[in-house]
């Protein structure tokens, strides 16, 4: 088929361009990376772009020393353990009975905006903190993962995808005896995969990536989950080595960006082979009431 | 309690609602859900009362403890002399991370779905959508370092042109315009994500149609596809509008310097610093209760009209 | 519709009687002071518990073996038959905030540190013992008094409302917050120019330091005057520069007619701010120094790239002596501020207020353990019984950790002064076990002829550079025999104005410093930028100190 000269140059350009925007993904990550990996005074003398300069594993074998690394490291590790199922629970338990006409759930609406107002009200920090130190949950896991144990935002999601399964396949299920539960988890959940893989990872990235409850619930650094650690590690520097100057090859900056990338890593690793349910999983077109 | 009979009656007879026993299981299911929702939202926003007390620590705020003071509060946050300056730097960063999110999310989309080569477009997607998923705290360590004025990657680059950086993250004109950018390249690829799914939606029998009639890329994008894909736009729209006080606390918190106060500092990380570095519980908890009320409103706003106008429903 | 707002009104009950529980139960046990047969130092018997909060940094702090729970401190509070439990340990800057949480839902520890403006909301909410006096009179040891000066104490009037002593108050040294100016030694001698005294000689040196490579690879990769965020005190301070010309900022000063301000708005601030913008537009000041803290700029210096730096008495330590160890023949010179007009010497600012003080929960049943806990800081450190470096030093390394500390108000100049003099008169026997420490690293150092061979020996260096002659606390004696000491005279507990408006009313003030340095605003517009924070509060918290001060000094 021939083509349009104009048509030709638009495709280059528009692959050209979506590249480098791509490309401007990928290179600060790698950056970070080659700079985890480089010596400290090349570093420092602004020689490190996307390749380690002077190789060298002192960084990390310095972080591996670091107890409070690999505990804060381990506190996510438990945290998504728990938190991630927690969630998840949540948003099947709450999207299959709203997904459902109103007929099935008197008051559907009503409920469905008991929900969604949390979304949009907020009592503050301080109320949030006195009703979970009153029940006891200060400086425990549970305070990180409680408050936030019914994810609104994902339920709406949710919702509009359970709303698209046929109806005819409930009705033959219920004919067959199948209890609510059971039609859920048996056909609802196995027909809407991409979604629930979907919000699987958003649920991990999630409970990963956050960092301002660790810091205002626990009470002891060794109780950070790693985001919280890193934050006062990395951005408000509140740990002054002094013995770190001994060595040349690494400073503050490299340390600093072998603590991120080795935070950053694990959610790649989950993420590549996750991806591809994406487009799928996000496709919220159609929310037509 | 007869038009509410009358009401229950009505509905009843048109969709036919099914025995209460069989709605039973559903109702037990919402059980546990509901009473977190409850708990710890619903708990928590019952402390908006500070917001109306001289809240003094260890009386509590409840009925019978620190002194109420009616608008006190507010009077005493609006006549703080930053309060101006933080509204707007809230707004205008909000709102335009919006409006840039928006804008280019579609274009990204409509661009992408114009890929030819299937496998660069998966490569494509797959980069671009990842830093969506890394935290602000890692992306702030990375951005301190790669817009370093000296030393840094972008800083390096401009002087490859000849060109003096500017220094992002201490200057007033510039920060903002950090904020921005840097959201972009951590969102658009979700945004560009969410609006190519709806894309595949489209009914694809329309391109069919247009190509006989002898319509070029472009004209199918803007007759075919922006149209099918309208519903989201509006959508995302609609939600964003709550945003409009969100100008992204855990973003600012982690860039942020005094220095860049004055186009900076915004709601969240103001009442942060009013409530948790300062101590000013009250004053915090008014600014927190004023950004509910407008965020609410708003959204409320938003959603009736997309009700009204497009019949559009959330859920 | 009617039905729906049934339902929320029924939630929205439920949620105001859940909280409304929620806010009853703070930590409010105890049943006040309980009498007990103890001794100064202990022990309890049986023992007490104590619940308590720790600031430190996050790896730096707690060396190997010892546990932020578990170390020699809680060990020896233990053996006093008292149990310490953290209410939390939190790094330094994160200390504040999680008090403030605490204190926001009126539940904190039995005995805390806390600050100026945590101490004036915790007695306005009447959360702590308002009057320690009895305790401490009956409880303190000798050396704890000779140590902290005593009730009678200028530092214990301040924590004294009403005749009662509300808080005991957090000695520290006042002279150590001093400026002093570092510059590279070797440095100077490769571009040939003479240890600056004057601000002139100051520019000459940055601009010799940045523009004529003195490390001497070649590369021009050196930068001028360090600086950061905070802009004064600590380390990569920009004080000094302003103490050049008789400038205070960020401390309490009096003006001609005898009223106080703050210092930042003085119109004296104007010359060194022009002077600083100047330079940076120069390229004479490192160039992010606002986005910067202070670990950062320290990172500049320890990595060879800057030979200038101001800050106090303890920077030899940090970070200086890492520029040692990574070249043996690096040094410093340790100078007093330059003056701008010369002929006439620099003050450099003091401040001698303490702003943290300890204080007791009410409700707490054994308030005088604070007072305990005081008395074994100052035994373990600095007890007149005390001979055995070591002992001192596996104390010291973990003081993190104490509570209740109180540090002597002079310590280091007089370690200095015993210091110099048993060394030049090799007579060792009168130093106390800190001085003894110290006097062993100093000696190793100069016998090994005043340089090092290993990274391991920077410690000698440091203190040598502390603690000898030439070194940073001769700089401290030089300022006080001279009479060049500058006094912050704000001496008293935050007014109601302070505690809401202080915070925002400092940041303000750096932020203007800031961008004017930086160029962003011009010098001409300090008063019109003044007015504007004057205006929204400033005024209010300078009038309010003003009535307490005058009140104070006629009185």
């Amino acid at each position: 088929m021939r083509e349009h000269p104009t048509r030709y140059v638009f495709v280059v350009v528009n692959t050209i361009f979506l590249s480098a925007f791509a490309l401007s993904c990928i290179l600060p990550i790698l950056n970070l990376a080659a700079t985890s990996l480089s010596s400290a005074h090349r570093v420092e003398a602004g020689h490190v772009g996307i390749w380690p300069v002077d190789f060298t594993l002192s960084s990390y074998q310095y972080i591996f020393r670091d107890n409070e690394f690999f505990q804060a490291f381990i506190n996510s590790v438990v945290r998504l353990i728990i938190g991630v199922p927690l969630n998840i629970i949540m948003v099947f338990l709450t999207a299959y009975p709203l997904s459902r006409p109103q007929r099935y759930l008197r008051g559907r609406t009503a409920i469905s905006w008991f929900f969604v107002l949390t979304m949009l009200f907020s009592g503050g920090m301080i109320p949030t903190y006195m009703l979970v130190n009153a029940m006891g949950l200060n400086n425990t896991i549970w305070a990180l993962l409680l408050p936030g144990a019914v994810p609104v935002f994902y339920i709406v999601l949710m919702i509009n995808f359970f709303k698209q399964v046929p109806e005819e396949l409930y009705e033959a299920a219920v004919l067959d005896g199948a209890s609510e539960l059971r039609v859920m988890a048996q056909i609802y959940v196995p027909l809407s995969l991409p979604s629930v893989v979907t919000i699987l990872l958003f649920t991990i990235v999630a409970h990963w990536n956050s960092w301002f409850d660790g810091i205002i619930y626990m009470n002891d650094t060794a109780r950070y989950p790693l985001q919280s650690y890193l934050q006062a590690v990395v951005i408000n520097k509140m740990d002054v080595t002094m013995d770190i100057s001994l060595s040349t090859n690494l400073n503050q900056q490299t340390m600093d960006a072998a603590r991120l990338f080795l935070a950053t890593l694990p959610i790649l690793l989950l993420y590549l082979p996750l991806q591809r349910y994406f487009i799928k999983g996000l496709h919220i077109g159609s929310v037509k009431g | 309690m007869h038009i509410i009979k009358k009401n229950k009656k009505n509905k009843g007879l048109v969709s036919g609602s099914v025995s209460f026993r069989r709605q039973l299981p559903l109702y037990l299911m919402l059980l546990v859900p509901a009473v977190f929702v409850l708990v710890f939202s619903y708990g928590s926003m019952a402390g908006v009362v500070m917001a109306f007390q001289d809240y003094i620590p260890g009386k509590g705020w409840y009925v019978f403890g620190s002194p109420f003071v009616g608008l006190e509060n507010f009077r005493q946050l609006f006549n703080l002399s930053n309060v101006g300056s933080v509204l707007y730097n809230t707004v205008f960063i909000a709102v335009t991370k919006i409006i840039c999110g928006l804008v280019f999310g579609v274009l990204l989309a409509l661009m992408l779905n114009e890929m030819r080569s299937k496998a660069l477009k998966r490569g494509i997607q797959t980069a671009i959508f990842f830093p969506y998923f890394l935290s602000w705290v890692i992306v702030s360590g990375m951005l301190v370092d790669l817009l370093d004025p000296a030393k840094g990657p972008i800083a390096q680059m401009l002087a490859q042109f000849g060109v003096n950086a500017p220094f992002f993250l201490a200057d007033e004109k510039w920060f903002p315009i950090i904020l921005v950018l840097s959201d972009l390249w951590k969102g658009l690829g979700y945004g560009a994500i969410v609006y190519l799914a709806a894309i595949t939606g489209v009914d694809q029998t329309l391109y069919e149609a247009a190509t006989i009639d002898g319509a070029g890329h472009v004209k199918k994008a803007i007759h075919i596809t922006l149209p099918g894909i309208m519903p989201v736009i509006i959508l995302m729209s609609v939600l964003s509008l709550g945003n409009v006080l969100n100008a992204g606390f855990e973003q600012v918190f982690n860039l942020y310097s005094p220095v860049v106060y004055s186009t900076g500092d915004i709601l969240d990380t103001f009442v942060y610093r009013l409530g948790i570095s300062e101590g000013q519980y009250s004053l915090s908890a008014a600014v927190g209760l004023f950004k509910s009320i407008i965020s609410f409103s708003l959204i409320s706003i938003a959603y009736f009209i997309a009700y009204r106008v497009w019949d559009y429903k959330i859920f | 519709m009617k039905f729906r707002f049934r339902f929320f009104a029924l939630v929205a009950a439920a949620a105001v009687v859940l909280l409304m529980t929620a806010g009853c139960s703070g930590e409010k046990g105890g049943s006040g002071p309980v009498d007990v047969d103890v001794g100064k130092l202990g022990p309890y018997d049986p023992p007490i518990n104590c619940v308590s909060a720790a600031s430190y940094y996050i790896t730096s702090s707690v060396a190997d073996g010892q546990k932020k729970d578990d170390n020699v401190w809680t060990q020896l509070y233990k053996d006093m038959g008292i149990n310490i439990s953290f209410k939390f340990t939190a790094p330094n800057v994160q200390y504040t905030e999680k008090l403030n949480t605490d204190i926001a839902i009126g539940s904190i520890p039995d005995i805390v540190t806390v600050d100026t403006n945590q101490l004036v909301k915790l007695l306005k909410a009447g959360l702590i013992y308002d009057d320690l006096t009895p305790y401490f009179d009956k409880y303190a040891t000798d050396d704890t008094k000779r140590i902290t000066g005593g009730l009678d104490s200028d530092l214990f009037k301040i924590a004294t409302v009403d005749n009662k002593l509300v808080a005991i108050p957090y000695t520290d040294n006042g002279y150590d917050a001093a400026d002093i100016m570092y510059v590279r030694k070797d440095w100077l001698e490769k571009v040939n120019l003479k240890p600056p005294k004057t601000i002139d000689d100051l520019e000459k040196v940055l601009d010799a330091f940045v523009n004529q490579d003195p490390d001497g690879d070649g590369e021009k990769n050196t930068i001028g005057l360090p600086g950061y965020k905070g802009l004064y005190g600590g380390g990569a301070s920009l004080a000094g520069i302003f103490h050049a010309y008789g400038a205070y900022p960020h401390t309490w000063v009096e003006q001609p007619d005898g009223s106080i301000t703050y210092g930042s708005f003085s119109d004296k601030m104007k010359a060194p701010m022009a002077k600083l913008a100047e330079w940076y537009k120069k390229g004479l000041i490192m160039e992010d120094f606002a986005v910067r803290d202070m670990q950062k700029s320290g990172s500049a210096v320890m990595s060879g790239e800057s030979g200038v730096w101001f800050g106090n008495m303890t920077n030899p330590a940090w970070p200086l002596m890492a520029t040692v160890a990574n070249d043996y023949n690096a040094d410093w010179l340790c100078l007093p501020v330059p003056t701008a007009t010369p002929g006439q010497l620099a003050s450099a600012a003091i401040y001698k207020t303490p702003n943290r003080f300890h204080v007791v929960r009410k409700g707490y049943e054994h308030p005088e353990a604070l007072v305990l806990m005081m008395n074994a800081f100052v035994d373990k450190m600095w007890g007149s019984e005390l001979k055995d470096p070591a002992e001192h030093n596996k104390y010291a390394e973990m003081s993190s950790f104490a509570l209740c500390q109180a540090w002597p108000t002079t310590k280091n100049l007089d370690a200095y002064k015993n210091i110099t003099y048993a060394i030049d008169n090799q007579d060792p026997s009168k130093l106390n076990a800190e001085e003894t420490l110290y006097y062993n690293n100093v000696k190793a150092f100069l016998d090994r002829g005043g340089k090092i061979d290993d990274p391991s020996q920077q410690l000698d260096w440091a203190r040598t550079h502390i603690f000898y002659k030439g070194g940073s606390q001769s700089v401290i004696e030089y300022y006080v025999d001279n009479n060049l000491v500058v006094d912050d005279l704000w001496k008293y507990l935050d007014t109601p104005a302070m505690s809401m408006k202080k915070r925002s009313m400092e940041i303000s003030a750096r932020e203007i410093v800031t961008k004017i340095i930086m160029g962003k605003i011009p010098v001409e517009d300090f008063d019109k930028q003044v007015q504007a924070i004057l205006k929204s509060g400033g005024q209010q918290v300078i009038n309010e100190a003003n009535v307490i001060y005058k009140a104070n000094k006629t009185g």
